[in-house]
């Protein structure tokens, strides 16, 4: 049987390969290149309903409503910049040796993993906010003193907020667990280097 | 000393090709399931791409491949945590080793690489890293630049892996 080098060395070279599909490889890339550059689009397009709802909706917002929208557009603009960096950092940091590479991707699935309990706890908190808001309007007669006022509508648009909002929680919940999967296996390869 | 000419995008396809047989290798050490590891070979494929277009000669080109290639196998193996990587001795690949030597000769040889394969599936990342560079022919300073150790533990590392390999396979024809 094997015992030396040369002999592991013979055996390994004679194994079978499977050949990289170089056509599907191009489509990969531009599919890639694309998804990418929509994804930036969508992270940079993030603030601009609440900008338009200031700039439109100005006069009819009450002073409550447009200090949240603001409180929102303070969070969202620097979280957009952050969102780019990482996918700035995400596509550079192949190339390093393997120790810095585990590390790096080790930082950056505990990252993941924090995201997606953020998003998670967003999809609740976003609805009780809605509703907190609503609530407020309709308590002060701000809602229902509006021309157009349709409870069955209001409670409606209500339900369909809860109901998105549980299958966003599930998601986010579905997303936490798959990172915290990963984060646990990549623990045992940083645990034996 | 290395050649310092950019890598021009027109020829990455014709570097692909050149190292295939490399970087199945390398797809192999990581992932027993014949579907995933024609999964990883393409997604390792596509990060040497992207990977080529930032190369700055720094090492050798080999050296800088296998370095993308290993990286992109981590990942596959954090992401597929789930899912068992070491089949059973896998009855469907590996068998093309033996089309040139007679039937049991051949048989012989593809239980033996299985075995093989098994055996550094199972191996711990820094043992399993060091024993496949060495056995592309990486020397001990390539495979110290490739895994972020030393040269001196770049030895020490292949010395007992390689021990704990041979035991293996002779404890287990």
């Amino acid at each position: 049987m094997t015992n030396n080098t040369d002999d592991l060395a013979a055996l390994w070279q004679k194994q079978d390969v499977q050949t990289i599909d170089i056509d599907k490889l191009r489509r990969e890339l531009t599919g890639q290149r694309r998804k990418q550059r929509l994804y930036i689009l969508i992270d940079l397009l993030s603030p601009v309903p609440l900008i338009l709802m200031l700039y439109i909706m100005a006069d009819e917002l009450s002073s409550f409503s447009r200090t949240v929208i603001w409180g929102l557009l303070i969070i969202t603009i620097p979280l957009v910049g952050y969102l780019l960096w990482l996918r700035r950092h995400a596509a550079f940091s192949t190339a390093v040796n393997t120790q810095a590479y585990v590390d790096v991707l080790y930082r950056q699935i505990a990252n993941n993993v924090k995201i997606a309990m953020l998003t998670k706890h967003s999809c609740w908190v976003a609805v009780l906010y809605l509703a907190g808001i609503l609530g407020w309007e309709l308590m002060t007669g701000e809602k229902a003193a509006q021309p157009d006022f349709s409870s069955m509508r209001f409670y409606g648009a209500l339900g369909l907020g809860v109901v998105f909002s549980l299958h966003c929680y599930l998601w986010g919940q579905r997303r936490e667990r798959r990172f915290r999967a990963r984060l646990q296996e990549l623990a045992l390869i940083k645990n034996q280097s | 000393m290395y050649e310092r000419e950019p890598i021009l995008a027109a020829d990455f396809a014709s570097i692909l090709k050149q190292y295939n047989g490399l970087l199945s290798r390398v797809a192999a050490g990581y992932e027993a399931n014949e579907a995933l590891r024609q999964e990883l070979l393409q997604e390792i494929a596509v990060a040497v791409w992207q990977g080529l277009q930032r190369f700055e000669h720094k090492s050798s080109l080999k050296t800088y491949i296998l370095k993308i290639a290993h990286n992109r196998a981590v990942t596959h193996v954090a992401s597929n945590a789930r899912l068992p990587r070491t089949d059973e001795l896998d009855e469907n690949t590996e068998h093309g080793v033996s089309a040139l030597l007679n039937p049991e000769d051949a048989t012989a040889q593809d239980k033996q690489l299985q075995v093989l394969l098994s055996v550094v599936r199972t191996l711990p990342l820094p043992g399993r890293q060091v024993l496949t560079l060495s056995l592309e022919g990486l020397s001990y300073g390539e495979i110290a630049d490739v895994c972020g150790i030393t040269t001196s533990h770049a030895g020490v590392l292949l010395k007992r892996t390689k021990e704990e390999v041979v035991r293996r396979l002779n404890h287990d024809e």
